[in-house]
């Protein structure tokens, strides 16, 4: 008995301090907008224009967005589970790419392209094509679905590989027809897959601030998230404005997850079984299958890609595509130690570090503490929800919500205005990707190794450095490359939180499009993008290493 | 018991490494804070040509021994920022885009009065009486057009209702813009809406911060701004973009951006030496390289061709009282929302 409250006193702590952290904010937000202001005014405020536009929009983002992502996935599923395609490995890889880069290059990307004098009109300039219909919120939809489909082909990726065929094949033996096998035997088995897939695309949109502030700027389109940057940053301010919205992004969020959590504990069908998929080898299914990939990943991957390379070619702006235009002027500008590029270079990779060390450390200690026999049922439970409820806030509501506590119910500890506060807010809001991949770790880890390791071995830090850390080493690695990636390319976060006299590659580039050199900016932008790759690449080699090293 | 022991000692090292990076945070706050308490360090929030503004504080650094350290953003974005940290202050010294906003920050008695050496030989039109706002330099509005689209160069304001510039006209966003909030406001005051109106029926579209309009014309996508700041176009001009710029006949609003000292300053002597900085020899020369108009200039004039700016006469008080009631009219009439 003794022994187990050794246990639960530094876990209760732990979490104590973690519910401060992560929670705290979120109730001072809340509090400040319940008790701010008058009830009357807070209901007028509720139904102003500004607001109510803004939630319509969001609404239509994250639900175009669905629809968008899932005409995408579904048949790009298909083909990667059932035709030749899918012994292509790295097609895989290549699918997963326009997730890695920030959405608001891509988007950057889209209207440097598209726009009236832009690229195309530049390299077809007798074409008759008018994209007037792209700049719209369609356009806005299909830049969103481009960018989160590896997330959603991912999952449905998956549920189709595990789809136990027999089941469809004993249904047409049976004589079933098509359409009664579509509802009452697939559409069934998919319906949670593309459930959990729907929530996912529609938390991450409604949270979405880069792709709304730089392309849904050009048409007009205000979501909640860049009302709230708005009303906080730009003259006339209006502070309550931004809270009450950063409420409604945060309610609309929490719900989501909470659908999201209960499709979790669903009972899971139970697909494992040793068959492969049956696999289309038509010529024309193949033929049609690498066309329609082909054109995805054009869209997903060739425009915002050609675009931005072009524009950071640039000499001048105004005279377009000519060889004696084209310069590297800007990227030898990076390389000066002294440019601010290189400066934002610097300190986004430094920070990233940091926060993924401590994302790391921190993302560890709740998963054992979460997976251990030791501690009793409600602290692991009540753990778990905190190391996954990050998840569920937008980046903006979770700045937001820093900020308020920050300047002024935790005013004293002159926190606010210091880096402090940037790197909480970071490493919270990446802490459940570390969470869940360490999590699954450590379920799947092998007792067996430990007990052997006991008898053989006395020393327990060997039996760390040598069995615990090596095994858990791929989950290691891989959570540190996430956050570390996504880390670096956060935008609001840097935009609302970072002290005076610092920039990052995201406030950098987003700067650029709004005030300075837009060549320089995409500059960076391409350094980054080839930086995260390079370092990506690097650290699946030295794994897959290690890997066969193991065996 | 051996399972016990290492996940102790992972929670050990974990605990460690966590305490060591929550220290390391705040020892990093600490020193922060404690740097600015010394007199030797001050913290300057900068709208603006932020290459000029890195210049100014490189200099200065240079010449005084005193750190600074800057945050450049534009006008609207370091008021709110200031609005944040009401509770503690991080500003000594703040450069801002928009006299309206300079006035207001006065008539709320947050500035620190200050008889800076050189104020005597600033522009009457920059002076302020109460020494509490420093335009240590100024920008004027205009119209920029894309030359190839724009084939007869616009000389004023009317020039663009014509259908000539049907859905081509963009005009930078107030609520971003420092100069574009001046203007909009002394623009109604002196000659009411009814041009925004006839701009709004010749497809005219807010846009976003000056240097996204501007960027528009520069690529074509819009064929002119209206009321796009000049030291901007000029510069992009002088770059070889093929734009030109048009200081409307009729008059426009030159508008001084104003340097001006905190009252919450902890380091007022360095912030003194600041603005006496900026007013000095060094500093006015390289305003106008940067194509601004230098606050001690004799004449405005255009950095072209020296021809003499029409500018239209303002009192900042007055305007700071309008500035609400126009900039809610100007929304009304081209905003989206």
């Amino acid at each position: 008995m003794t022994k187990r409250r050794s246990w639960v006193v530094p876990a209760i702590v732990f979490a104590t301090v973690l519910t401060l952290i992560i929670v705290g904010p979120l109730a001072a937000l809340l509090s400040s907008t319940l008790f701010g202001s008058h009830l009357v005014e807070l209901g007028h405020r509720l139904t102003t224009p500004a607001i109510l536009t803004s939630l319509r929009h969001s609404l239509t983002l994250g639900v175009g967005t669905i629809i968008g992502t899932t005409l995408i996935t579904t048949p790009l599923a298909f083909i990667m589970t059932r035709t030749k395609l899918a012994q292509y490995s790295w097609l895989h890889w290549l699918l997963l790419v326009p997730f890695m880069t920030p959405p608001y290059i891509n988007a950057m990307g889209w209207i440097y392209f598209f726009q009236p004098h832009g690229l195309w009109a530049q390299v077809f300039p007798n074409s008759a094509l008018s994209f007037k219909g792209l700049f719209s919120p369609l356009g806005i939809i299909l830049i969103m679905s481009l960018h989160l489909y590896p997330f959603a082909y991912l999952l449905l990726r998956n549920a189709l590989a595990q789809f136990n065929q027999r089941w469809t094949q004993a249904a047409l033996v049976h004589a079933v027809s098509r359409w009664r096998i579509l509802t009452r035997v697939t559409l069934p088995i998919l319906l949670v897959p593309y459930l959990a897939m729907w929530v996912l695309v529609f938390t991450k949109t409604l949270a979405e601030f880069g792709t709304p502030a730089t392309f849904g700027r050009n048409i007009h389109f205000d979501v909640l998230t860049t009302t709230i940057q708005r009303d906080l940053s730009q003259w006339p301010l209006d502070f309550k404005g931004g809270v009450l919205a950063g409420t409604i992004l945060l309610s609309i969020a929490l719900c989501a997850w909470v659908v999201q959590q209960t499709l979790l504990k669903q009972p899971k069908i139970q697909m494992t079984h040793n068959q492969h998929s049956v696999i289309n080898r038509h010529w024309h299914v193949t033929l049609a299958a690498g066309l329609a990939i082909t054109v995805l990943l054009l869209a997903a991957i060739g425009i915002p890609a050609v675009s931005i390379v072009f524009q950071s070619l640039l000499k001048q702006r105004s005279a377009g595509l000519t060889s004696s235009n084209l310069t590297l002027e800007h990227y030898l500008a990076l390389l000066r130690f002294d440019s601010p590029a290189f400066q934002a270079l610097i300190n986004t990779f430094g920070m990233a570090i940091v926060i993924s060390f401590a994302n790391l450390v921190i993302g560890t200690l709740i998963s054992v503490a979460s997976t251990t026999k030791r501690l009793p049922r409600w602290l692991r439970k009540c753990l778990h929800l905190l190391g996954s409820l990050p998840l569920a806030i937008p980046n903006v509501v979770l700045a937001l919500s820093l900020m308020i506590f920050f300047s002024q119910l935790f005013a004293f500890t002159k926190l606010y205005g210091t880096i402090s506060v940037l790197l909480i807010a970071d490493v919270v809001l990446f802490l459940p990707t570390t969470v869940q991949y360490m999590t699954t770790a450590f379920q799947e880890f092998n007792d067996n190794y430990l007990n052997s390791a006991r008898i053989f071995e006395t020393s327990s830090s060997r039996i760390i450095f040598k069995i615990v850390v090596p095994i858990l080493m791929p989950a290691l690695v891989n959570s540190f490359a996430m956050s570390f990636i996504a880390t670096s390319r956060e935008l609001v976060v840097a935009l609302l939180l970072l002290p005076s006299g610092m920039t990052t590659i995201s406030s950098f580039i987003y700067q650029s499009f709004e005030q300075g050199e837009a060549s320089q900016g995409m500059a960076l932008a391409v350094m980054t993008v080839l930086i995260t790759f390079a370092s990506l690449s690097l650290s699946n080699q030295w794994l897959d290493k290690q890997l066969k090293l193991s065996h | 018991m051996k399972n016990k022991k290492i996940v102790l000692t992972i929670s050990a090292i974990a605990i460690l490494s966590l305490g060591g990076a929550i220290y390391a945070a705040n020892h990093h706050g600490k020193a922060a804070t404690n740097d600015k308490t010394s007199t030797q360090s001050l913290t300057v929030y900068a709208a603006g040509p932020k290459k000029l503004s890195d210049k100014i504080v490189k200099g200065f650094e240079k010449d005084s021994g005193i750190k600074v350290k800057t945050f450049d953003g534009t006008t609207g974005k370091i008021l709110s920022k200031l609005k944040a940290e009401e509770s503690n202050p991080q500003a000594d010294v703040l450069i801002l885009a928009s006299m309206a906003a300079g006035v207001d920050l006065q008539s709320h008695k947050k500035l620190l009065t200050y008889d800076a050496k050189n104020s005597t030989k600033l522009n009457t039109q920059f002076k302020d009486n109460q020494h509490q706002l420093f335009n240590y330099s100024a920008s004027a509005v205009g119209i920029t057009y894309n030359t190839q689209e724009v084939k007869t160069p616009p000389t004023d304001w009317s020039d663009l209702t014509d259908e000539r510039y049907k859905n081509g006209l963009t005009i930078p966003d107030p609520k971003t813009s420092g100069s574009s909030l001046d203007f909009v406001n002394v623009y109604q005051m002196q000659h009411g809406q009814s041009y925004f109106k006839q701009l709004k029926q010749n497809g005219a579209e807010i846009g976003g911060a000056n240097k996204e309009v501007l960027d528009a014309v520069v690529t074509g996508q819009k064929k002119a701004v209206v009321g796009g700041v000049d030291y901007m176009s000029i510069a992009a001009i002088k770059k070889g973009e093929k734009i030109g710029f048009a200081y409307p006949k009729s008059g426009t609003l030159v508008n001084p951006r104003p340097a001006m000292i905190l009252k919450s300053t902890k380091h007022a002597t360095a912030a003194k030496k600041f603005i006496d900085y900026l007013l000095s020899d060094t500093v006015q020369k390289q305003i106008k390289q940067s194509y601004l108009i230098p606050g001690t200039t004799d004449k405005l004039t255009n950095p072209l061709n020296d021809q003499v700016i029409k500018s239209y006469t303002v009192n900042w008080h007055d305007a700071n009282q309008a500035l609400e009631a126009n900039i809610k009219k100007f929304n009304q009439v081209l905003g989206h929302d």
